[in-house]
Order: C-alpha cells, then sequence, then structure tokens
C-alpha cells in the first residue's frame, strides 16, 4: 500500500481523473472531497460492504420460496397497500 | 407455457453491488397485480433477485438521489422510472426485509436499471417489508 502524508487543502491525484482533496481535518475526523468521473461509484466502505452483503443474502432465492412470497404479498389486504 | 419473448430483458448497469459481472437480467412477473418480480440473470442460473415496487409498500417513500443518476435516468424532462425494492426472504413472510437504502431505479421504456445508493443513514438495508 502506498501511504502519503497530506495537509489541509492538499490532494492526491489518481491516475488522470481522480483527485482526492483533503478539505479539512478536525479533531479525529477528516472531511474529504473526491472528484472522479461519473462512472466511478464513490461510497464509504461500511456502506458498500452492507449493501453488498444484503445483495448476497437476497440472491439465491428459490423459485419456490419466491412463489409461496408471491402469493403471501396477493393475500395482504388491499387496505394495506397502496394501488 | 410463457413465451420468452414476453418476459422483458433489462440491463442493469454495473450490476448489482457484490455482482458487477451481472448485467444481463430477465423481469418475471410473480404476481397479478404486479406486486412482487423476480429478476433472474441471464448470465448465471444461481442468481435471482426478488423485487417489490417500493410505492406499494412504502407510499412516503421518497428517495433522493444525486444529479448524475437523475441525468443518466432523464428525471429532469419526467421520465417514467420505477422504484423497485430488493427483497431478503425471511423464514416466514413476516420477516422478509427489503433494502431501503439500496433501490433499484428501472426505466422500462429503455429497459436499463441500475442499483443507487441513497446517501441517508436512516435507511435500512433490512427493513421488514410489512410493519408489524
Amino acid at each position: 500500500m502506498l501511504v502519503l502524508s497530506r495537509k489541509a487543502g492538499e490532494s492526491i491525484v489518481i491516475g488522470d481523473s481522480i483527485t482526492v482533496n483533503v478539505l479539512e481535518i478536525r479533531g479525529d475526523l477528516i472531511r474529504i472531497g473526491i472528484d472522479a468521473p461519473r462512472n466511478i461509484k464513490v461510497h464509504r466502505h461500511e456502506v458498500y460492504e452492507a449493501i453488498e452483503a444484503a445483495n448476497k443474502e437476497a440472491a439465491t432465492a428459490s423459485v419456490d420460496a419466491i412463489t409461496d412470497f408471491a402469493q403471501a404479498v396477493g393475500e395482504i389486504p388491499a387496505s394495506r397497500l397502496e394501488p | 407455457m410463457t413465451e420468452e419473448s414476453d418476459i422483458p430483458v433489462v440491463e442493469v448497469r454495473g450490476g448489482l453491488l457484490g455482482f458487477p459481472e451481472l448485467t444481463r437480467f430477465a423481469l418475471v412477473k410473480m404476481n397479478n397485480e404486479g406486486l412482487v418480480y423476480r429478476l433472474q440473470s441471464l448470465e448465471s442460473e444461481a442468481v435471482n433477485f426478488v423485487v417489490v415496487p417500493a410505492t406499494s409498500f412504502f407510499p412516503t417513500y421518497a428517495p433522493i438521489v444525486d444529479d448524475e443518476v437523475a441525468e443518466r435516468f432523464n428525471l429532469a424532462s419526467g421520465a417514467d422510472v420505477l422504484v423497485l425494492l430488493i427483497v431478503t426472504l425471511g423464514e416466514s413472510f413476516k420477516q422478509s426485509t427489503v433494502n431501503l437504502m439500496a433501490p433499484l431505479l428501472l426505466d422500462p421504456v429503455q429497459q436499463i436499471a441500475e442499483q443507487v445508493i441513497i446517501e441517508n443513514e436512516d435507511l435500512s438495508v433490512r427493513a421488514p417489508l410489512l410493519a408489524a
């Protein structure tokens, strides 16, 4: 891993199109600004991990289980659902 | 028998988080009222998702997407985009949850979809589908 030291107001360039700016350092909190092309998705790591875990958990339902689920949804009283 | 051509194929741009290589899915209607769909990968048979339209279950759910997502889906020009929630099936129906933090936006005309992350820490990735 490349390790660099930066001060507030300094930045790092990654490749030709990504810039990471250290905006502010206050106590143990660092504010970072990221300029990247729109096809590069930037997320906080814990958010990314939580969604990836949820997707993986959701990804392998059997067709039978899904059919049962669809039937149960069909039995929900209409008053509990928006049209 | 369902005619294969009746089932829309959607391109999930960028794939779903954790499945970046899978982008082509069939959207199979599982419920007559259109309340449940199965999103079946056309590239990996073992991978399928259950999705439900957000408005039917969470009428007040109004995710705010960033400008770039809005632009990709032409939201400013009034494009008709569906917000779908990915369901994790529970042991029982009542234990099933939905991911409110990362919904799937679907443009049924262009047949493109994208999983977007809503930057709002109050949204759960495992919210009960039905409030008790």
